[in-house]
């Protein structure tokens, strides 16, 4: 067994004004990375590229230690999007019947009981489903071939909260399986929070880092500091900033080492709250060595 | 790529317009009153035409279904997603024929007249029209999206309806047979190296990548 189902190394693609820059992180097997960022960070490019769907610029990229050209990954990875691209004609059972006739490894049984589960009828039209009910026919879909690896983008995005929760525990069904592997793109730190046990955080194009959610947790933290005390703050002891009105706030990786070497007040936030508060659109300003 | 060949045939059946086939109805009971024996014959080419449109508009609600997208992430070489969507033409080419017979059987039971030349050439033109259709909207879909396949294809009606309007103020119907037949050879052996032709270009327009 591979330690990771996924090796990204170097990867950079740029469109127009976008650049995704030098981006490189891994997906351990048997777990669940959450793949945060604000919209536009490069969290859909990275998937898209990972899938094969975009030609890199540069980098390398393995799907179960093979690069991702070699297209025989896509038997055993699942994927959703952020919306149901199924035609809005078929019902259930016609997709049921489409899949079946394009994976070997479709499971019929498994397929149905998933329908069962999520109270999904098999005759209706998909274009008479409501969103909810279109996201959790588009995982099932994916999952019902017995993949290895799932993964989501943004496929969380819009549902209400308690299709939301009977979704997320089906992903952590899925990794009992310890071969299993899920990479989770969302800007929801809600349900990263959940369900990861890696977080990964874009911005701006950039991996601003790659940690265990429970180090994450921990250790990371922000401080809070006026702008001349800012200015005397090594670039290198923070991962990013955001300027606000009164103050200017810093993540950092290691709350406790920061605050021994720096005068700054340490804020009691949760990870979470960070996080959003640095995914926000407000003015974000990513150190530009990252 | 069975499934995807039968994704499509199932997409023609059931994403066909209900406007259209209105339509089509309409005018295949004007024919068969207007165009005599012939009407099975005529309703034929319409119903050709019409089976490559839809077959045209079914591709188009891959793009307005983002299935591409997603199609992109299936076990499936792009040789095979290009040669379910040709496959899947050739299926719908069946009941396309048998529509031909039975307009033929129509017209024949109207007018008490079984010329069987008028059904064989029913049948090739059923076959023909789709394959010649497919053949010239499926690469411009791939290359240029598929409003510059529809609007080609809205152009390809023109030729086809003074065809027919040639016959009907000239030399009338019963000359269509005959012209029909004298190149039927001609056009099937063009019609299926154009099919043939355009599903390599339609595979490097959708090998495409950015």
């Amino acid at each position: 067994m591979a330690d990771n189902c996924i090796v990204v190394q170097g990867l950079s693609k740029s469109f127009g004004d976008f650049l995704l820059d030098n981006v490189s992180f891994n997906v351990p097997t048997g777990r669940i990375v959450g793949f945060i960022g604000e919209n536009g960070a490069g969290k859909s490019t990275t998937i898209k590229l990972i899938l094969n769907e975009l030609k890199r610029d540069a980098g390398h990229i393995e799907v179960f230690g093979r690069d991702n050209t070699n297209s025989s990954f896509k038997n055993d990875i699942g994927v959703v999007f952020d919306e149901c691209t199924f035609h809005s004609v078929f019902n259930a059972q016609d997709m049921g019947k489409i899949f079946s006739g394009i994976y070997p490894t479709w499971d019929d049984g498994l397929y149905h009981k998933y329908l069962k589960q999520f109270r999904l009828p098999t005759d209706k039209p998909i274009g008479s489903f409501s969103k909810g009910m279109k996201m959790k026919l588009s995982i099932i879909c994916a999952m019902a071939h017995k993949p290895k690896l799932l993964i989501l983008d943004e496929a969380t995005t819009g549902l209400d909260p308690v299709v939301r929760d009977e979704v997320l525990d089906l992903f952590l069904d899925f990794v009992q399986d310890e071969n299993h592997s899920v990479l989770f793109s969302s800007h929801i730190t809600s349900d990263i929070e959940k369900i990861a046990d890696y977080v990964i955080l874009i911005h701006q194009g950039k991996i601003i880092f790659e940690e265990q959610k429970d180090d994450l947790i921990y250790n990371y933290g922000v401080v809070k500091c006026g702008k001349k005390q800012f200015s005397t703050i090594d670039p290198d002891d923070y991962l990013i900033s955001r300027k606000e009105k009164t103050c200017i706030k810093c993540l950092v990786a290691d709350k406790a080492a920061f605050q021994k070497n720096t005068k700054t007040s340490l804020l009691t936030m949760q990870v979470w709250k960070i996080l959003c508060s640095f995914m926000s659109k407000e003015a974000r300003h990513a150190r530009t060595d990252l | 790529m069975r499934g995807l060949i039968y994704k499509d045939v199932c997409l023609f059946f059931k994403g066909a317009e209900k406007r259209l086939l209105l339509i089509i109805g309409a005018v295949v009971v004007l024919l068969v009153v207007k165009a005599g024996v012939y009407a099975g014959l005529m309703a034929s080419i319409m119903l050709g035409l019409t089976m490559g449109i839809q077959s045209v508009m079914n591709f188009s609600s891959d793009e307005t279904a983002s299935w591409k997208k997603y199609q992109m992430t299936l076990p499936v070489n792009n040789f095979a997603v290009v040669a379910s969507k040709y496959a899947s033409v050739v299926c719908i080419l069946v009941p396309g024929i048998i529509g031909s017979i039975v307009l033929n059987l129509i017209s024949s039971v109207v007018y008490h007249q079984w010329d069987f030349t008028l059904y064989g050439l029913s049948m090739a033109v059923a076959a023909l029209l789709p394959l010649a259709w497919t053949a010239i909207c499926l690469p411009l879909t791939y290359w240029f999206g598929f409003q510059s396949a529809q609007a080609l294809g809205i152009i390809f009606i023109f030729p086809m309806f003074f065809f027919i309007k040639n016959f009907e103020d000239g030399a009338g119907f019963s000359a269509l047979p005959q012209t029909v037949s004298s190149y039927l050879l001609l056009a099937g052996i063009i019609c299926v190296t154009l099919f043939v032709l355009s599903y390599f270009i339609s595979v490097a327009g959708y090998s495409r990548k950015e």
